[in-house]
């Protein structure tokens, strides 16, 4: 195993407490007597998700290309697909459950893609930033993040959140 | 950003210590989270595992973000302590067969994420009689399956021509 041989098992692992996540609806939704286990399942598998990104950021950031071809490279790989798997989506929610579900059904579980499409238009900008400032510009970076992250927990927390739109 | 600097950073402790330390704290995190949900307090805002507002299931509460940290570097850094139980575990995974293996669903991540919903999607519209199954049982074998069968779609469409740009192997 080389150095870098272990973001490919951090990959498979959160890919199978993703499918985890989506599967565990199916298995425990109604189901009160495990509805502990449900959500320690939940608890744990939600990690997946943030854990795919940080594989992600490590896979594209400070690839040292411009930022059209930053831009250009990564959004090849992740259009595409993204397009061709929700068609195939579409036609079976169109046949399962009728039209009136298509936007509902493909614009929300796809948040996740969003993110990574919104990345990458940010990241030759913090390609830039890192190259400039090397590691002191990264932890001026996460230090922000980890700021933004407990007074965005607080404003939930008590209730000045501007996200209540449910 | 912070996968990027806990891969390239090198920690001055000992390997075993940091995965030592880093496992620990997952544990007690998820096992603080885990008490708090089961005497019927849970906070969904505060340690919050499903973002309501804006139906996201993206953990970045300070909480989670170092339960994620814990993780990151465990599986980082369990190559390099190689003792007892750990080294039965790098052995299995340093296999050619098995690495293999993981290069090549690492590869198909993007399309198997892309995938993997609309066989859930399909069971669930089925309404298959599943609760009529064990889930401790049926959970794990069908998240394995869905996992299997959507990297088997991938490795597949792969070698069709026309395909193989857009199911997301790279």
């Amino acid at each position: 195993m080389n150095k870098t041989d272990y973001l490919d098992y951090l990959k498979v692992f959160s890919l199978l407490f993703i499918s985890f996540y989506f599967v565990s609806d199916i298995g425990f939704s109604v189901q009160n007597n495990h509805l502990l286990t449900y959500h320690l399942i939940k608890l744990i598998s939600s990690l997946a998700f943030p854990c795919f990104l940080m594989v992600f950021g490590v896979c594209i950031f400070n690839k040292h290309l411009n930022w059209l071809n930053c831009v250009k490279e990564t959004y090849y790989y992740l259009i595409p697909p993204f397009i061709f798997w929700n068609i195939i989506l579409a036609i079976i929610i169109v046949f399962f459950n009728g039209l009136n579900s298509f936007v509902s059904n493909i614009l929300t579980p796809n948040w996740f893609i969003w993110i990574l499409l919104s990345n990458v238009l940010i990241i030759p900008v913090l390609n830039e930033f890192i190259k400039w400032e090397n590691e002191n510009g990264i932890k001026y970076i996460l230090v922000l993040f980890i700021l933004t992250s407990i007074l965005w927990s607080l404003s939930v927390q008590f209730s000045f959140s501007l996200y209540y739109i449910d | 950003m912070l996968g990027y600097y806990l891969h390239n950073n090198e920690f001055s402790w000992n390997p075993k210590k940091i995965v030592l330390f880093s496992f620990l704290i997952f544990i007690i995190i998820t096992f603080v989270k885990f008490l708090i949900l089961s005497q019927q307090n849970f906070d969904p805002y505060l340690f919050r595992y499903y973002i309501f507002t804006t139906r996201s299931r993206l953990e970045i509460d300070p909480v989670s973000v170092i339960q994620v940290c814990s993780i990151f570097l465990v599986v980082k850094y369990i190559p390099q302590v190689s003792s007892g139980f750990l080294k039965s575990i790098y052995q299995f995974a340093n296999k050619k067969s098995v690495l293999a293996l993981i290069i090549s669903i690492s590869q198909a991540s993007y399309g198997i994420y892309l995938n993997h919903y609309f066989i859930t999607k399909t069971l669930k519209d089925f309404n298959f009689p599943f609760n009529d199954l064990n889930s401790l049982i049926f959970v794990p074998i069908l998240t394995i399956s869905v996992l299997l069968i959507s990297y088997c779609i991938i490795i597949i469409l792969n070698r069709i021509p026309l395909f193989n740009k857009l199911t997301g192997y790279h």
